[in-house]
């Protein structure tokens, strides 16, 4: 028990890593496809300078709204709506950067980890309707999934979530998580149907929580 | 000639891509900042939009994004709300004051009927989903509380479509179940959460300086004229504070000339019970003994020992004393009513009738939409200019969301 909790904890950290990694390498370095607003690595410079910036940050309403709009979702689920009233009163009441906060961030964390594992449930049955997960075999353990299938769930989540290309930092952390993923299971969960789900969910979460996917 | 051709359709082709480029990255930016979300670099009404861009109709494009649900939900929903309450803060429930908002900016009214207007906006029961459960009496959960509107919010219902327009503010007598039409209707002035925000306890200075406030955009020190004459304000303010009639001269009647002369306005109101109510219709059936035989509230003149020599409010009437000099200049009062009259209608009907009110609503425009600080100077020429657009346009708030969100200035110079 404590070490499939240590082994949990593990997977959360590295979640948490890679969340805080694209929060800081990966704001807005890649090539925008449809905006960028002016984003260049020098003006990422700019942000602690003034509050007379292209980008303005969402609150709480705006955040979920948008999860569900990027991940095509019309409704909001039961679990959804009761994580957002837990965590909504950590996100900002204004649109200033400078409001961002850890209580936010984590916040912002968990409530994509509902919209997500909402995604998740809806994608699973979904067949050829897929929208994210193309390609994915939620029958089978995670030690199926391929490189090469991850990465077109990785570009549709970044074309989706931040309507952009990966850059191949953000490209590597992903592929790393993966590995370590993988390596923190043991031979029987890497079989498991439900450490697949688990998987993804994380990964939709990621992006979710993302800082690129909290502005606008 | 071949390579010179070659070349030249190389330059044009090019041309046209780096302008399609630009126009899906306009019609990203809009629709983001009209919906107040974001969206999927895929999604079809980007795409209707970017082609809008580039056959140079910017404001076709701005008109497709008010259409997403997600405009009323969230960006006039929270524009509203922030205007709601005391706090001004986004995080207060849905309630009858942003209903009011999202209904007259979906049925393109007179933006002006925000304050004057004689009805008020619920859910229709028809268009309520069916298996959703909203508290719809219209006393219990509609005027004496605010269950009604927090459910429709609760459920995650599309405000924009749930909404309908009812004629006929009322008020409820006695107990939440009876209602009757309330005599002095005023728009959002004379909405449960306005009342319930400003008419709480105190003297009803508060509904006054916040109607400056959320629909002047200026707080009451910046209207304060102490050239104004003292005969309106109340027996309750010390002429002498800390001894010193200079000092009530100099700071405490500039503001108050201006409060007090304008809270005769709401004189017959006060929120009790969970509802807004009115003397003249809660006096029937001797609901409140607050107020005595002319209506007024007892809270308009008590600590009436302060300074007995002060203006004991009798009636409903107000006048005007932020009027003069430079108020006369920066609010710019055009209503031939806007120097006295009577009730809290007179009264949003002289606000609304200001330039000021057409400036204000442009700035909360720009900032729902813009995100972004302007330097002083810029925003009073681009609000007055944007102001008088918005009047030509029959103060129609999807227009001024239209003018914002075209206008350079709501975009960051490095966006441009």
């Amino acid at each position: 028990m404590i070490t499939k909790n240590k082994r949990l904890m593990m997977q959360f950290s590295i979640l948490i890593i890679i969340g805080s990694l694209l929060s800081v390498l990966g704001f807005n370095c890649s090539p925008s496809k449809m905006y960028s607003l002016g984003s260049s690595s020098n003006e990422s410079s700019s942000v602690s300078k003034s509050e007379d910036l292209p980008y303005a940050l969402l609150n709480a309403d705006q955040a979920l709204s948008s999860m569900l709009n990027v991940t095509g979702q019309t409704v909001s689920s039961t679990a959804v709506r009761n994580e957002f009233n837990i965590r909504n009163s950590a996100f900002a009441v204004n649109s200033y950067l400078s409001s961002m906060n850890a209580p936010m961030l984590l916040s912002a964390t968990s409530l994509a980890g509902e919209v997500c594992n909402s995604l998740v449930t809806t994608e699973r049955t979904a067949g050829a309707a897929r929208n994210f997960f193309t390609g994915v075999n939620f029958n089978t353990g995670p030690s199926t999934i391929t490189v090469g299938s991850y990465e077109t769930v990785l570009d549709k989540f970044s074309q989706k979530v931040w309507a952009r290309d990966l850059s191949e930092n953000e490209t590597k952390l992903f592929v790393d998580y993966r590995t370590e993923y993988l390596a923190t299971l043991t031979p029987a969960e890497q079989g498991q149907t439900a450490k697949t789900s688990a998987f993804y969910m994380s990964v939709c979460s990621a992006f979710l929580s993302s800082f690129d996917a909290l502005i606008f | 000639m071949k390579r010179l051709l070659l070349g030249f359709l190389i330059l044009i082709t090019g041309a046209n891509v780096y302008a399609q480029s630009d126009a899906d990255r306009e019609a990203k930016w809009i629709l983001e900042r009209i919906t107040g979300v974001r969206w999927p670099s895929d999604a079809a009404v980007l795409q209707q939009m970017s082609t809008l861009i580039s056959s140079k109709n910017s404001a076709g494009a701005v008109q497709l994004a008010m259409m997403q649900p997600q405009f009323y939900n969230i960006t006039v929903k929270q524009l509203a709300l922030q205007m709601s309450t005391r706090e001004e803060t986004i995080r207060t429930p849905f309630n009858d004051f942003a209903a009011a908002f999202i209904g007259i900016t979906r049925d393109d009214l007179d933006g002006r009927e925000l304050l004057t207007g004689n009805y008020y906006y619920a859910a229709a029961d028809a268009r309520i989903p069916a298996g959703t459960t909203i508290p719809v009496a219209i006393g219990a959960d509609i005027i004496a509380s605010n269950r009604h509107y927090a459910a429709l919010e609760s459920n995650s219902l599309n405000l924009g479509d749930v909404l309908e327009k009812r004629d006929g503010q009322l008020l409820t007598i006695n107990n939440a179940n009876t209602t009757a039409p309330n005599p002095d209707p005023a728009g959002v002035l004379t909405s449960r959460a306005y009342i319930e925000a400003h008419a709480t306890a105190g003297t009803n200075r508060r509904l006054v300086e916040f109607a400056f406030r959320e629909f002047m955009c200026a707080t009451i020190d910046q209207v304060a004229d102490t050239s104004a004459p003292d005969i309106r304000i109340g027996r309750d303010i010390d002429r002498f504070p800390g001894g010193d009639h200079t000092k009530f001269q100099t700071t405490c009647k500039g503001c108050h000339t201006v409060m007090d002369g304008f809270r005769g306005a709401f004189a017959k109101w006060d929120f009790n019970n969970g509802a807004a109510i009115h003397s003249s219709v809660n006096g029937i059936e001797g609901r409140d003994a607050d107020n005595d035989a002319s209506g007024v509230m007892n809270k308009l003149n008590k600590n009436g020992n302060v300074y007995v020599g002060g203006y004991v409010t009798r009636d409903d009437s107000w006048v005007n004393h932020a009027n003069r000099g430079a108020n006369a200049l920066s609010i710019g009062w055009r209503s031939p009513a806007s120097t006295a009259g009577t009730g809290v209608a007179g009264f949003g009907a002289a606000i609304a009738g200001t330039q000021r009110f057409s400036q204000c609503m442009a700035k909360r425009v720009f900032n729902a939409i813009c995100r972004r600080d302007l330097a002083e100077e810029n925003q009073k020429l681009l609000f007055t200019q944007l102001g008088t657009q918005w009047e030509s346009q029959n103060y129609r708030f999807k227009k001024l969301f239209e003018l914002v969100a075209t206008n350079p200035q709501c975009r960051y110079k490095e966006a441009l």
